[in-house]
């Protein structure tokens, strides 16, 4: 057991809408400060030997510093890749050309597509970004860089696993990756629920899929485990995740998800607080956790849904979650804040 | 003699181009790439005119390469052919 990597959470800017998506959109959009991200990305490597870091969002992209994160991670002697809905790839790639050492160090990118075709994908995350995304595609088989093809799973896209999975191989990615749906809290939440028996027949497909592919085929934690105390990778510590506010807390799946109360998945500020302090006050939060999972267990109080790792976790914490009913938990706003931090945000466009 | 009309491109295909001249078409249901090279990006970006004939894109090659314009008319053919073979465009 080792941290392996460090994600952070860049920003909450995003151009899209999607209906999925777990960010507050009415919360007026954040940037996670490059000060924090340099004075975590040296502690992670003084203390951890940590190589890997991951940029998510929000649009990564879309960071105002984005330049600095970059040379921050070639500095610090990081290897990093990047989650990406594809909208400025151009301007991500005019990035990574402007220095050998930001390309060499680049691992992957992950790009988030919700469908195997075009009108299933636009369907879920507005028009015009499935073409985003294919134009990405053809860049990243063009310059020669290793991409990742990811979908969360949903009522809308489910009958396209496996050819999702196809569609993955034949574009050349290095992997195809099916996520399971979380709650959001919001409206969408109906028409994107599955039942458990749904989820397992689709955990199912993938895993034989997985089997069928020669491509390494992948869903992170999420899908149902018949042993009920599991510990995902958050929680081994493999992976340490710092939200767009700069604190350590569990993981990108609670981060900026509404919760009944103050968010408890929180273990501390990394601008005022060390690396090495918040990693042990996030151990007291995943003791917390996993004590309170043996306590269900001794009461005999699980259901299926609770053999559903993320899906306990967030009902615990109070946040958005599937039942037998629906979702449930606090609701999240869904006007996604419209303002004019788009415009301030200047990057070199390629050709 | 008229010209013969061109084809035009197949709203399925993806052109992508790329610093260095040359550009990438991504046909969308085979999932196959073609690489152009920079004057066959030519002959793909002329399409979209629909004012352009095979002629006028022969022309436009042969101001920009080094070429003749019975070369560049010739290649114009060769590339409108393999384009029409693989989807990539369809009959006026
Ligand atoms: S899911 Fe990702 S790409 Fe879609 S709106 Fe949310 S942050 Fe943006
Ligand atoms: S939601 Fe909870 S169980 Fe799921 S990955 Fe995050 S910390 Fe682990």
């Amino acid at each position: 057991m080792a941290v392996t990597w460090i994600a952070f959470h860049l920003t909450d800017r995003c151009q899209l809408d999607c209906q999925h998506c777990l960010r507050d959109p009415g919360q007026k959009p954040k940037d996670l400060s490059l000060a924090t991200i340099r004075k975590v990305l040296g502690e992670a490597r003084r203390l951890y030997s940590t190589k890997q870091v991951a940029l998510t969002g929000g649009e990564p992209t879309l960071h105002p510093e984005l330049e600095g994160v970059l040379d921050a991670i070639v500095e610090h002697d990081f290897t990093w890749h990047v989650v990406t809905n594809g909208r400025r790839f151009e301007q991500l790639l005019g990035l990574v050309h402007d220095d050998p050492a930001r390309r060499a160090r680049l691992t992957a990118v992950n790009l988030s597509l919700d469908g195997a075709d075009e009108a299933t994908h636009d369907t879920i995350r507005g028009k015009g970004s499935f073409r985003d995304v294919m134009k990405a595609v053809t860049l990243c088989a063009a310059h020669g860089i290793p991409f990742v093809l990811q979908m969360v799973l949903n009522a809308r896209n489910v009958h396209q696993i496996e050819a999702f999975g196809l569609m993955a191989a034949e574009l050349g990615a290095t992997r195809a990756s099916f996520s399971m749906l979380q709650a959001t809290g919001t409206h969408h939440d109906e028409a994107l629920a599955l039942p458990p028996r749904a989820w397992q027949n689709a955990q199912h497909r993938v895993e034989r899929l997985a089997a069928v592919l020669t491509l390494p085929v992948t869903m992170p934690e999420g899908f149902y485990r018949e042993q009920p105390f599991h510990v995902c990778e958050p929680m081994k510590s493999e992976l340490l995740h710092v939200d767009v506010e700069g604190r350590l807390n569990l993981c990108c799946q609670h981060a900026g998800v509404p919760s009944e109360g103050p968010a408890r998945d929180v273990a501390a500020d990394l601008t005022t607080t060390s690396l090495l302090e918040a990693h042990r006050r996030l151990l007291g939060i995943i003791h917390e956790t996993q004590a309170a999972k043996l306590a269900a267990m001794a009461e005999g109080s699980l259901g299926t849904w609770d053999h559903f790792p993320c899906n306990w976790c967030m009902k615990h914490f109070d946040k958005p979650h599937w039942t037998d009913e629906g979702a449930r938990g606090p609701e999240a706003q869904r006007e996604r804040w419209r303002g004019a931090w788009a415009k301030k945000v200047v990057l070199p466009v390629v050709r | 003699m008229t010209e013969p009309r061109l084809p035009r491109p197949n709203p399925q295909v993806l052109f992508t181009e790329l610093d260095d001249g040359t550009g990438v078409l991504l046909h969308l249901d085979t999932k196959f790439y073609f690489t152009l090279n920079p004057s066959a990006v030519i002959v793909w970006k002329s399409l979209a005119e629909p004012t352009s004939g095979p002629s006028a894109i022969a022309e436009r090659i042969t101001k920009l390469f080094r070429v003749d314009h019975e070369t560049a008319a010739r290649d114009v053919d060769n590339v409108l052919g393999e384009m029409l073979e693989d989807g990539l465009v369809l009959p006026a």
